[in-house]
């Protein structure tokens, strides 16, 4: 085990530049997920963790030690590739021995019985590690013998087998088909309880990063977006585009200029804020980027005016939406697109004032119809706000209370 | 088993049941479509059929029948004469020499061209990856589509005792002249690195393409195992590229044991006294060629031809037999 420090990280492929300025400290026995859409520069960082890739720039410490410069053997890593990168020729039993015999072989120069001895060890090893991956009855098997998750085990095997202190995974579960996948899954974080090897681990799904991480770093074109656990990216992105990225489908986010500023705040024709939200002073022709998440609207009325039976935790007869905002929530008349029935839930595809397009996930029986009109909901601690200009989060004033809601 | 057996329905004598027979009453309309879709696909095919057999299987099968008789190519007359022509080879020491010859030849020819072509490949792998790779690959690929007869021309001259560029360097690295294309010993390696300079690039891209079958990848994880470069190499690029390597080995093989143009044209040529000095490059390839076309025995050269073969075929054979346990096929 050992704790990993990136420190203004940078990669550049002669003009273009993969990975910029990233600086990260993972702890001992962390489970960090890196996470971003493919380009991002997400694997580069795996591969210079590796030592697999050339650092241009900054600094990678290992346990303590600056590694920038050691070969990828010295760094006592174990790695797990997308397409499992089996030896092909070697039976199962090969592969996971593979790396304990060139490491033998390394320190060589011990007698024939310590020879012996370290084979012993090596053996058990072996069978140790395929026990707890349940792939010791297929020892001598060939890996194309072997199914999509059994070579899946194989390589983590591999990984794992030399007891490495960092372990690297590069988009593992990709290749195999979604039920597997989430068993694959489970598997991984029940490994990571019991071994609790540093663990860094590359993906553009967001279900695997929310699902396996202690934390999450989402990234974007070479930058770090935001660090923090699950709860944290998702509840409190630190700018538009992790808002977007996480969840589906992604927050939803209109940058629009105040039309009225009194105690509500409306914009694009219809989407009222309580202006308590805003950070002062909340001027008119002032733009402002909101961001409201599709699973936390709920519908107040079919037809704006006309209540119909509400669902969600904010069903409230007869109130006008100027009431509502004053209780602490925002509100939004849209037009009705287009409907996907997702079984579970319902996706609502609307929009309002100039073609704002709004998405909102409702529950499967909500009474919507195509071309109809409806008003929704969110409550104000959903609510989030971001600066127009540069995506990133403002800071609400004094959230809740003030307002008068409660989380 | 046996149940199933006495529920089918009694065979008739052509091997058909009854019932299939019922079943599968294909309309004539039908029929017609077939035999007209069989029609178009041998048509297409029928350029290579009649190609390979004008010029490949016709003349297979007249070596053949041509070496058990005394044949000349404007004599008229044709008699057997049974196994006469394999009984005067058997008498030749020429021919047993040249035997001998051609397996040095080949002895020498494909660990060279194995192991050359592939340290080229390995080392053009890398300059690929780098700009202007390509550049290189066509350089070394360059000489094996020049023709041999012109290149063995410059060779001859490359190997000329007195001024040639061979001895030149050896001066220059303080070692002993060599009599090269007039000394019997000599005059054999140099037509092998004539041999060899002209095929290499061949070999060389077909291990291009064999390497680039192996993952980087494995070679990454391997790296990440602890192993070294030499193992990584020994363990897993060449356990990979055996299949690549066996193709090599044949086709080395066979290009040896039929080399001939080089050989021809680098100790003589037409002017005569190819094969020399002294027998010294005879290979049987050459002695086939001369004891047909110089000596007018065809029946003979025919006869020979049969025996190259059924060596060629006899060393293939064997290959493939050890290749079952040496090469490794994903």
């Amino acid at each position: 085990m050992a704790a990993i420090r990136l420190q203004g990280l940078l990669k550049s492929y002669g003009p273009e530049v993969v990975v910029n300025g990233v600086d990260l400290a993972i702890e001992e026995g962390e489970f960090v997920v890196l996470l971003g859409p493919s380009g991002c520069g997400k694997t580069t960082i795996l591969r210079m963790i590796a030592g697999l890739e050339k650092v241009t720039e900054g600094e990678i410490w290992i346990g303590g030690k600056l590694m920038n410069s050691e070969p990828p053997d010295r760094r006592n890593i174990g790695m797990v590739f997308q397409n499992y990168a089996l030896y092909p020729h070697m039976t199962v039993a090969g592969n996971l021995g593979f790396g304990l015999a060139a490491r033998r072989r390394d320190r060589s120069s011990h007698g024939r019985t310590a020879g012996r001895t370290a084979r012993l060890e090596e053996r058990r090893r072996i069978q140790d590690t395929a026990k707890l991956l349940e792939i010791d009855h297929l020892l001598s098997r060939r890996p194309k013998e072997l199914s999509g998750g059994q070579r899946q085990r194989v390589a983590l095997g591999r990984a794992i087998v030399r007891k490495p202190a960092v372990f690297l995974m590069d988009e593992p579960l990709s290749n195999l088909d979604a039920n597997l996948r989430d068993r694959m899954r489970l598997e991984i974080a029940r490994l990571h309880q019991k071994l609790r090897i540093t663990t860094v681990y590359v993906t553009h799904d967001q279900s695997e990063a929310l699902t396996l991480a202690d934390r999450i770093v989402v990234m974007h074109e070479g930058r770090i977006h935001q660090v923090g656990d699950a709860a944290t990216v998702y509840d409190t992105p630190a700018d538009t585009f992790v808002a977007r990225f996480l969840g589906s489908p992604g927050m939803n986010l209109w940058t629009l200029p105040i039309e009225e500023a009194g105690d509500t705040v409306i914009l694009g024709g219809s989407l009222r804020l309580p202006a308590a939200l805003l950070p002062p002073p909340v001027k008119a022709g002032e733009m402002v980027t909101i961001g409201i998440r599709p699973e936390h609207f709920a519908i107040v009325s079919t037809r704006a005016g006309d209540p119909a039976t509400a669902h969600g935790g904010h069903a409230d007869h007869g109130e006008s939406a100027d009431d509502r905002c004053l209780a602490g929530e925002a509100v939004l008349s849209c037009h009705v697109d287009f409907l996907e029935h997702m079984g579970s839930h319902l996706l609502v595809h609307g929009s309002f004032g100039d073609g704002n397009p709004v998405i909102a996930r409702l529950d499967a029986k909500a009474p919507v119809q195509r071309g109809g009109r409806i008003e929704l909901a969110a409550s104000a601690v959903r609510t989030h706000l971001f600066d127009a200009a540069t995506g990133d989060r403002l800071a609400r004033r004094a959230a809740g209370q003030q307002v008068g809601v409660l989380t | 088993m046996s149940e199933s057996v006495s529920q089918a329905p009694p065979l008739r004598r052509d091997g058909v049941t009854t019932q299939a027979r019922r079943s599968t009453r294909v309309p004539w309309s039908a029929r017609l479509r077939q035999a007209k879709d069989s029609m178009v696909a041998y048509g297409m095919l029928a350029p290579a059929i009649i190609v390979f057999t004008v010029f490949c299987y016709i003349p297979a099968i007249f070596l053949i029948y041509i070496s058990f008789f005394h044949w000349g190519i404007l004599s008229s007359a044709t008699t057997f004469v049974g196994l006469r022509n394999f009984r005067i080879l058997l008498q030749q020491p020429l021919f047993f020499h040249s035997l001998v010859t051609t397996a040095y030849y080949t002895v020498v020819m494909i660990p060279a061209t194995v192991f050359l072509s592939l340290g080229i490949a390995l080392v053009l792998r890398e300059a690929v990856t780098a700009r202007r790779g390509g550049i290189w690959r066509s350089a070394v690929f360059l000489p094996h589509v020049t023709p041999v007869v012109a290149t063995s021309v410059i060779w001859v001259w490359i190997f000329n005792p007195q001024f040639g560029l061979a001895n030149f360097v050896l001066r220059s690295l303080h070692l002993p002249a060599l009599g090269w294309l007039g000394s019997t010993t000599w005059a054999l390696p140099a037509v092998m690195i004539d041999g060899l300079w002209h095929s290499l690039g061949l070999y060389v891209i077909i291990f291009l393409a064999g390497l680039a079958n192996v993952p980087r990848e494995l070679m990454e994880v391997a790296q990440l195992d602890g192993a070294s470069r030499r193992r990584i190499f020994t363990r897993i690029v060449w356990p990979l590229l055996s299949p690549t390597t066996f193709f090599v080995v044949i086709l080395a093989t066979v290009n040896s044991w039929q080399a001939f143009s080089q050989i021809y044209t680098m100790t003589g040529g037409p002017h005569g006294g190819a094969g020399g000095p002294a027998n010294s490059t005879t290979t049987d390839a050459l002695l086939i060629y001369q004891t047909g076309f110089t000596y007018d025995h065809f029946s003979l050269a025919a006869a020979m031809s049969l025996v190259l073969f059924l060596i060629i075929l006899a060393l293939t054979l064997v290959q493939k037999l050890i290749s079952n346990r040496l090469v490794f096929y994903r």
